[in-house]
């Protein structure tokens, strides 16, 4: 469903931010990309967007490919990103709306809206309120609701967990397998180690923009994902 | 998919305190400068009336040939548009010594200062974050990341902007003419809506010029306080610097000869000079052709006179030399005359072309544009000046001649008429200024408004092509 | 402990983008500045030199002032050419620009500079100064290291305005400089003093507009609110209430218009002729022009008696109006200072009335002599100070007061969350 083949990029600066990055993630599948910052693991969801040129290499979703087809693959393919403000002087539901029809779904109903609210958490009472009242939890769970209601076969997250309190992150963790049980593929970028080790169902660990390391769920039943990290980042 | 994008941005908006304040103020002052310009422009027309009556009831009553120049100037009757456009002020002209000095030291704020400074600004304060504002956001990332181009969003955000910025301005400027329609003393006709509208369509135009110039700057920046910086910086540049320095820099690069010097200087060639070059030819005259009559010179009148009734010969001699005398003054005039001319004639190629020179350096700014195309539609600009000030002198000329006609009758039929006798202008023929019809007037502002549209298309196309490539992350 | 943070402030700004742009416009105008105003100044001298009358006649017509480079105000008007006959006064037209494109624009003065781009300037450069820190979420930093509140503020509005003043009063005087090499510039001790004046008005000014940024930059959390909100300000002093202010008050005084007098005054004068014209029919004795030439004399006096109080009370109605702002205070008083204001205009109106009045008689034949040589001098700087400017002195200085102890007490009891 989403695949990156030989996926390189190299910025206008001359820094290498992504270099042949190879990954494969199916329907029903939760991958998990740790790395530090700059590691290359918002390049990697920007160039699946078309938000960037890739170099060289290509990003597919679905089969489409993401640079030459950019308008077809991103109608298969939802974003969270890590942190986004929103339209402050909308409610949530007008957010919601906006961004729904930008997928081409016209006329949702209401109730649409407060089922996928209620999914991913957001109190009742803020259904109707505006978004610049909102903290930085409720934000980004209103960001999921959306990339919910897209209703994509993909879902690329870029660290949607950072600034979440721990019970907001543990539903989102259950929200998470709820996706996934829905025949959702799945790309997280992600600082949080522990947070990967519990979702995912393949790990890769990138380092100056290549993927150093890459195990399923499996492979790591019996290992240190932490000091497995930690080994990783300070090798040479 | 469009719709949906112009829709969101109109939204946003309307609910945002900012634009709620912008709103009200720009409504608020539209409305009370038309309201405070209509009542003032009443007063003005209740005086050109007053004054056009007691002129033609003094003509009437006291025409006489020798001064009635005194009471037949003209005057320009104001325009009825002027409770929205001023155009060249005439009580900033200060031609008299009673005037008034506020006028000439601050300018008055009508529709066109309204929409050329404050509705400008209001744009690019509308404008100048919807790109770089929602990239900081991270809001442009979500747009993009659905199936949308970029191309259609930047088409609704500029769409959906000037949409957000027409609904103030029309609801100020309707409620402005529902007051100026309901006002009786100034009545309504067909063309005057016409006017309105193309005041309206021009209004629209440029400040569309600016949204599209805070879209271009946004789609330009990484941040929308560095889009503000830039932004206002081309917003001071074309609305405060380039209007008001280009004309006068014009004029200082083409400098034209004070008119004081070239009146003076035309007093000199046409009088001083001609007798001084009569006194020459006439000198001649004597040296030559007439030298048998230049001991007349040196006589005295009644000397001459006894001359001329004894002595044949030299009667029939003088009418000759009087005759030649009559040519030479005929002749030196017109050589002065002429002149002069070539020196007015110059004079005045040389100012026209100053202007022309100034106007298409002031072109450079969509307010000079503005400005020219506004005053030209509501028939108050500098186009209709000059056409006021032909027709005026042409009608001046009419009237002089009617009133010459008119003496010559009286002469004529009673030869002890003088020029201090009352002369009856009853039947003269009276003034009436020919305003350009509104489609001579809508060709004239052709160019100014062709420019606006051609800065509107250069700015939307350069936000266009910048968001095109702008990068999002 | 203002100085660190003014010395902060300068550095930081000091080489941004912002800082190059605007000081490059403040030069690129200073210098269309100078070279206009020394071109119009030119142009009224060379006027002045082609119209000036031999001594004795009855013509009026002063010298232009080289403070008129930097402001422009009314020096067209005082600079015109007065003819006195039985008739009144008339004004000569002919100096006036011939192209009426001037009309439709402002003049690019120092003044203009002053009030309406440096005033911009300041705000630009003040409205981030706290608000911006707000954001970063560096003020809670400052804060937090012990600096005390009322040295933050006042080292931020200080450090802003010198950022901003700076610049201007090196160019300003670079400007008077050049003014002062100029060949038809002869200068005095009262041309710097003048100027030196103007320099001071700028500077108070220039920290009111950096206060009234730095006041609103304190009231709100986001930096583009409190942009706007700070242009709002600019637009309400500079153009809204100056140029607004004088269609009210003339709406609200009902003054009849300077037409009507000026119409009135024809049909009398003309009306005496024809008069004159009659009675000459009847009986010739000699003494009818003389009649015709009181008769004239003592209708339009009685006009511009009538009229010129209330006029006066006009003028001093947009006055008081406009000078709600501290534009329109600081417009009033530079061109006063220049002597190219609305108190030089009276003033001169007023000593033409009175040379009239004095010699009226000889100008008309109506008694021996021949008239007197109209001799003024322009206010001295003391009068102007005594007489007028010390208003809008006071209305500047108020609102800078007033912004900077508002920005000042705002930020004292701001709740940092």
């Amino acid at each position: 469903m989403i695949q990156a083949t030989d996926l390189t990029k190299r910025y206008e600066d001359n820094l290498l931010a992504l270099d042949h990055l190879n990954l494969t993630i199916q329907p029903n599948q939760i991958y998990c990309l740790l790395g530090a910052n700059g590691a290359g693991k918002t390049t990697t969801i920007n160039l699946f967007f078309n938000f960037i040129e890739p170099t060289s290499g290509t990003a597919t979703i679905n089969g489409i490919d993401c640079a030459k087809n950019p308008i077809e693959a991103k109608k298969h393919a939802a974003y969270v990103s890590e942190n986004v403000m929103l339209y402050g002087n909308f409610t949530a539901r007008q957010n919601l709306d906006f961004f729904t029809s930008l997928t081409g779904r016209k006329n949702m109903r209401k109730e649409d809206t407060y089922v996928v609210m209620r999914e991913v958490g957001l109190p009742e009472r803020a259904f109707e309120q505006r978004v610049k009242t909102f903290s930085k939890g409720m934000r980004q769970k209103l960001g999921i609701a959306i990339a919910i209601l897209k209703r994509a076969p993909a879902l690329l997250l870029d660290e949607p967990t950072s600034g979440l309190d721990p019970k907001a992150a543990a539903d989102f963790v259950s929200l998470l397998f709820k996706l996934r049980s829905e025949g959702k593929a799945i790309l997280m970028s992600t600082h949080d180690v522990f947070r990967a080790k519990e979702v995912a169902d393949i790990v890769g660990i990138m380092k100056e923009g290549t993927l150093i390391m890459e195990k399923t769920k499996e492979e790591l039943q019996y290992e240190d994902l932490e000091k497995l990290y930690l080994k990783y980042m300070e090798i040479g | 998919m469009l719709r949906v994008l112009v829709r969101k941005e109109l939204l946003d908006n309307l609910l945002n305190l900012r634009f709620i304040t912008l709103c009200v103020v720009s409504i608020v002052l539209i409305f009370s400068s038309i309201v405070v310009l209509t009542g003032l422009h009443n007063e003005d027309v209740r005086d050109y009336h007053n004054r056009l009556n007691t002129q033609d009831a003094f003509i009437d009553q006291y025409g006489h040939s020798n001064r009635i120049s005194w009471m037949s100037s003209l005057f320009r009757e104001p325009s009825r548009y002027r409770p929205l456009v001023l155009g060249i002020d005439r009580d900033a002209a200060q031609e008299n010594f009673v005037n008034n000095p506020v006028p000439a030291l601050l300018s008055k704020l009508d529709l066109v200062a309204i929409v050329s400074i404050i509705m400008s600004l209001v744009a690019i304060v509308l404008s100048h974050n919807s790109i770089a504002g929602e990239r900081e956001d991270g809001l442009l990332k979500l747009m993009l990341s659905n199936p949308v181009s970029r191309s259609t969003i930047v088409l609704g955000k500029f769409i959906g902007g000037v949409i957000t910025l027409a609904i103030p301005f029309s609801l100020g400027v309707l409620l402005g003419l529902a007051y100026i329609s309901i006002d009786a003393e100034v009545q309504l006709q067909g063309t005057d809506f016409g006017v309105f509208g193309l005041l309206l369509v021009l209004s629209y135009i440029y400040m569309t010029a600016f949204y599209g110039l805070g879209l271009l700057f946004s789609a330009r920046s990484r941040t929308s306080s560095a889009a503000v910086l830039k932004s206002l910086f081309a917003w001071v540049v074309l609305v405060l610097v380039l209007p008001n320095v280009s004309p006068f820099l014009a004029a200082q690069m083409y400098s034209i000869p004070s008119r004081a010097k070239i009146d003076r200087e035309l007093n000199k060639i046409e009088s001083d000079d001609r007798d001084e070059i009569f006194r020459k030819r006439v000198q001649q005259l004597f040296q030559t052709t007439f030298s048998d009559l230049t001991l007349i010179r040196s006589m005295t009148k009644p000397d001459l006179q006894k001359k001329l009734t004894d002595d044949a010969a030299f009667r029939e001699r003088f009418a000759l030399y009087q005759k030649a005398n009559d040519d030479l003054v005929r002749e030196v005039n017109r050589e002065q005359r002429r002149i002069a001319d070539a020196i007015r004639e110059s004079f005045h190629n040389q100012s026209h072309r100053q202007e022309v020179f100034a106007t298409v350096l002031a072109s450079l700014s969509p307010l000079s544009n503005f400005v020219f195309a506004a005053t030209d539609a509501a028939d108050v600009g500098l186009d209709s000046d000059a056409e006021w000030e032909s027709q005026a002198s042409a009608y001046h000329r009419v009237f002089g001649d009617y009133v010459e006609l008119r003496y010559r009758e009286e002469k004529h039929k009673n030869p002890a008429f003088t020029s201090n006798d009352y002369l009856d202008l009853r039947a003269r023929p009276r003034f009436q200024f020919q305003q350009m019809p509104l489609s001579a007037r809508i060709e004239r502002i052709l160019v100014p408004a062709g420019i606006l549209m051609v800065f509107n298309l250069l700015f939307f196309a350069g936000a266009f092509v910048s968001f095109l490539r702008y990068d999002v992350r | 402990m203002i100085w660190p943070i003014a010395r902060k402030e300068i550095l930081e700004n000091l080489l941004s983008y912002r800082f190059f742009i605007l000081t490059g416009l403040l030069a690129l105008l200073m210098v269309v500045a100078v070279i206009v105003g020394y071109g119009d100044f030119l142009q009224r001298l060379e006027n002045y030199e082609v119209l000036r009358p031999p001594p004795n006649s009855p013509v009026i017509i002063i010298e232009p002032t080289p403070t008129s480079i930097l402001a422009e105000g009314l020096e067209a008007n005082l600079t015109r050419l007065h003819e006195v006959s039985f008739l009144g006064i008339q004004i000569q037209r002919n100096q006036q620009s011939v192209n009426r494109i001037f009309a439709l624009f402002a003049v690019p003065d120092m003044l203009f500079i002053i009030k309406v781009v440096l005033a911009l300037i300041a705000v630009l450069f003040s409205f981030d100064a706290i608000a911006f820190e707000k954001e970063q979420g560096t003020l809670k930093l400052l804060l937090s290291n012990g600096i005390r509140r009322h040295s933050l503020i006042l080292g931020k509005l200080f450090g802003r305005f010198a950022l901003v003043f700076a610049p201007f009063a090196v160019l300003f005087l670079l400007a008077l400089l050049a003014i002062s090499l100029l060949p038809a510039v002869a200068v005095t001790g009262t041309f710097w003093l003048k100027n030196f004046i103007t320099l001071l008005v700028a500077c108070v000014y220039t920290l009111l507009f950096t206060a009234i940024g730095t006041f609103v930059s304190s009231m709100v959390h986001r930096s583009s609110t409190s942009m706007v909100i700070g242009l709002t300000f600019w637009l309400l002093f500079v153009f809204i209430i100056p140029n607004f202010g004088t269609l009210l008050a003339k709406t609200l005084s009902g003054v009849p218009t300077s037409d009507r007098i000026e119409m009135e005054g024809r049909l009398s004068t003309i009306q005496a002729i024809y008069e004159r014209i009659q009675r000459e029919k009847e009986s010739r004795d000699g003494s009818e022009g003389r009649r015709m030439i009181q008769q004239i004399r003592e209708s339009t006096l009685r006009l511009v008696e009538l009229y010129q109080p209330k006029m006066n009370s006009l003028t001093r109605l947009t006055k008081s109006i406009v000078r709600c702002s501290p534009s329109g205070a600081m417009h009033f008083l530079i061109t006063d200072v220049a002597s190219t204001g609305l108190y030089e205009e009276a003033r001169m109106k007023d000593a033409v009335v009175q040379y009239v009045n004095r010699n009226f008689g000889r100008i008309n034949q109506l008694e021996q002599g021949s008239p007197d040589t109209f001799l003024y001098t322009r206010s001295s700087l003391s009068e102007v100070l005594a007489e007028t400017a010390f208003i809008d002195i006071l209305v500047v200085f108020f609102y800078a007061a007033f912004f900077i102890g508002a920005a000042y007490v705002r930020f004292l009891v701001y709740d940092p969350r």
